[in-house]
């Protein structure tokens, strides 16, 4: 059965090791929605997020191969609703649209920069909370997007 | 501390490994490298071909139990060790290969010479080294051996810039290392230990399976023991071959697509099958889905990644075979008492023996010069502890079926990626960490053709190994494929000009015989393993003789054609 799954790992924060990672994910034929590095910790390790979609063997692959990769220290996998997940998006938008905006709700965004024809939002949310305030805007007033992929930490 | 240039801690790393050869060609980016080698009493073995010295470099490895170190410079040495690369990566072999770079400040400049072999290798190495400072070298060539040689053993690259190896610094060799990431030993879980001693201990037709797994760990004897406490019949992998000697009276012999015919047949009737330091390749078991869909399996290995990754077991342990199977054995000792033959298993064993004796694929051809007449023959002159290595193709697979291995590491040969020209070069390394046997490298002149300047290697290093050669004009197991699978329409695979091999090794300066009885193929055997010289000897073998048994592939062991002419299982 396929299922969604969030898995977070650590890595040693050395160059070519976003490489090992991604090299292993290509050459295993493992299928990702999204992959986030950020370094942690005194920039010693970085911590990397990626969503899989794929049955329990598919799932149990992937950590084993990364486990196997000599720079990943810690590999953690959940559900997702096990975890606290956030994106950040920048959506550029016509100022046409800013009549739209009272269609979306107002605490996911602020608006952080505004020219005479155009103004920019910053969305933090889940991925399908920023999915769904995209949706309402229609894409001729949309100028630029930018994503910034799946962060997340396990639930208190 | 001490000062010295990179390369000169590099080489004295090599001697802290206690390094006795090395394997390689210098070039461009690697001059400083071997300037320090030049002093330092490690014996270099020059090359024709990186490829060579990779495969040199793997067999010494799988001989000597030890890693075996290859050399490249830059660029296109480097990537010809790639596929030496890969094939011990396959069979998780432990070499060290060492190339050079160019300078750090001409890194990604696309300079002459220059390629990436970090990216290049990245999937095809347990991890890879680029010191960037010499200081760092020590510690890159610790952590090298380290990887390559613990867990489950595989290639490692260390790839040294050019400015890297001339600069100097105060140098720290250390003692140990530790790597966070890379936990090789891990504890064993006893609980599954006692699951696996349970199910072996309860089941009434169980099934013994040793992969390679078993000659890196030198577990033979505790697997033996294991097989004879509980009476059960062995089958292996093709690299497992030998791991269980194969003259015993529990010995099946090889699984697979060209394994023996009463392995594939016991194997299905199993109810409990113990699987060791195998990888459940497509080779071994056919269809994932229709191997065992009933009897339960036991996985032990040294690589966590391997349980469940082709097939779902129902107990595996992770750890180390010789101390997994000590473990097994002792919790079977608890609940189980040495079991007495006869009983039904074994009786039902030696009704399938019986009854596949005399499959097409085992009576004797009437030729003389056929494929399985020419195995025994080879068995019959070489003493137990010769080493025997092999090039790819149906040489390899007559071996596989009829030429009974005696000895753990005295069977060497490139199973998982399947390497052509490996068997030449192997047979040089085998004999380098084993000058005491005889060592044969068995061939097709497919094979041979692809690393045939190594005997320029042999002769002027005075490697004396022997060669065989079975000529067939072809690369006859593509042949065999095109004859069974494409209805005869044979393209690309005759080679109706092959050279005089005798010439050719005359050439070299090498001892060579053509032979064409068996008769001629022993006293010529054993006139060569006698001698301190290089041989090679050519066998004509007809390119239509197929190899059977044949589990075409994409299939199930349940489907292994058995020769004939009747492309069926017989039941």
């Amino acid at each position: 059965m396929t299922q969604s799954k969030i898995i977070s790992f650590i890595v040693e924060n050395k160059p070519g090791v976003l490489f090992k990672v991604t090299n292993m994910i290509r050459r295993r034929c493992f299928n990702i929605d999204s992959i986030t590095v950020g370094t942690i910790d005194h920039k010693e390790i970085s911590k990397m997020t990626l969503t899989v979609d794929g049955d329990e063997s598919t799932v149990e692959q992937v950590v084993k191969q990364l486990l196997k990769l000599i720079d990943v220290l810690d590999v953690n996998v959940w559900s997702p609703n096990e975890a606290m997940s956030r994106e950040l998006a920048l959506v550029k938008l016509s100022n046409n649209a800013k009549k739209l905006l009272n269609k979306v709700g107002d605490s996911i965004y602020r608006i952080i920069d505004t020219s005479a024809d155009a103004f920019t939002l910053e969305v933090v949310g889940t991925s399908e909370e920023i999915d769904s305030l995209l949706e309402k805007f229609p894409s001729p007033e949309v100028q630029e997007i930018a994503r910034t992929g799946m962060t997340a930490v396990r639930k208190c | 501390m001490v000062e010295m240039s990179g390369s000169d801690a590099l080489i004295e790393g090599l001697r802290r490994e206690k390094v006795e050869a090395v394997f390689g060609m210098p070039g461009g980016a690697n001059l400083p490298i071997y300037d320090s080698l030049y002093e330092s009493g490690i014996r270099h073995v020059l090359v024709r071909h990186e490829q060579s010295g990779a495969h040199m470099a793997d067999a010494y490895a799988r001989v000597s139990r030890r890693a075996g170190v290859c050399m490249a410079t830059s660029g296109p040495g480097a990537t010809n060790l790639v596929t030496g690369i890969a094939t011990a990566y396959m069979d998780s072999s432990p070499v060290i290969a060492i190339t050079g770079q160019v300078p750090k400040t001409m890194i990604g400049r696309d300079a002459f010479q220059e390629t990436d072999i970090m990216g290049v290798v990245a999937s095809i190495t347990k991890n890879s080294y680029q010191p960037l400072q010499s200081s760092d070298i020590p510690d890159a060539v610790k952590k090298a051996f380290y990887v390559a040689t613990s867990g489950r053993p595989g290639p490692v690259v260390i790839d040294i810039p050019k400015d890297v190896q001339t600069d100097r610094a105060e140098m720290v060799f250390p003692e140990k290392v530790e790597i966070r990431g890379y936990r090789p030993h891990l504890a064993l879980d006893h609980a599954e230990v006692e699951r696996a001693a349970e199910i072996l201990a309860s089941a009434e037709r169980p099934v013994l399976w040793g992969g390679g797994g078993i000659r890196i760990s030198d577990a033979s004897e505790q697997f033996q023991a294991i097989a004879e406490l509980l009476m059960a019949p062995v089958v292996t992998s093709l690299q497992g071959k030998g791991t269980f000697p194969e003259d015993h009276p529990l010995s099946l012999g090889p699984m697979g697509m060209h394994g023996r015919a009463e392995s594939n047949k016991i194997v299905q009737e199993c109810d409990a099958l113990l699987a060791v330091g195998v990888r459940f390749s497509d080779r071994s078991t056919g269809t994932f889905s229709d191997f065992m869909p009933n009897g339960k399996i036991i996985h032990l290995d040294a690589d966590p990644s391997e349980i469940n990754k082709n097939k779902r077991v129902d107990v595996y342990v992770v750890g180390d075979a010789k101390h997994m199977l000590a473990e097994i054995y002792a919790a079977l000792c608890r609940r189980f008492r040495q079991r007495e033959a006869p009983y039904p298993w074994l009786d039902r064993v030696k009704e399938v023996r019986e009854q596949l004796a005399s499959i097409p694929a085992y009576v004797e051809a009437e030729r003389e010069l056929s494929g399985p007449k020419i195995m025994k023959t080879l068995r019959e002159v070489l003493p137990a502890n010769a080493i025997m290595t092999t090039g790819v193709g149906r040489h390899q697979m007559w071996a596989e079926v009829h030429y009974k291995v005696l000895k753990p590491r005295t069977w060497i040969t490139s199973t998982g990626l399947g390497t052509m020209g490996f068997g030449l070069p192997a047979a040089i390394g085998a004999k380098v960490a084993r000058p005491d046997v005889p060592v044969v490298d068995l061939d097709g002149d497919g094979s041979f053709m692809m690393t045939e300047n190594a005997l320029g290697t042999a002769v002027e290093e005075q490697i004396p190994i022997t060669a065989i050669i079975l000529n067939d004009h072809s690369l006859g197991l593509v042949e065999q494929w095109q004859r069974l699978f494409y209805n005869r329409r044979y393209i690309g695979v005759k080679y109706p000009r092959t050279p005089d091999f005798v010439k050719l090794a005359q050439a070299y300066e090498a001892e060579a015989t053509h032979v064409e009885s068996l008769k001629d193929l022993s006293k010529a055997l054993e006139g060569a393993i006698r001698s301190e010289v290089v041989n090679v000897i050519e066998v004509p073998v007809s390119a239509e003789e197929d190899v059977f048994p044949f589990m075409p592939p994409g299939m199930s062991l349940k489907d292994t054609i058995y020769g004939g002419g009747k492309e069926t299982a017989i039941f």
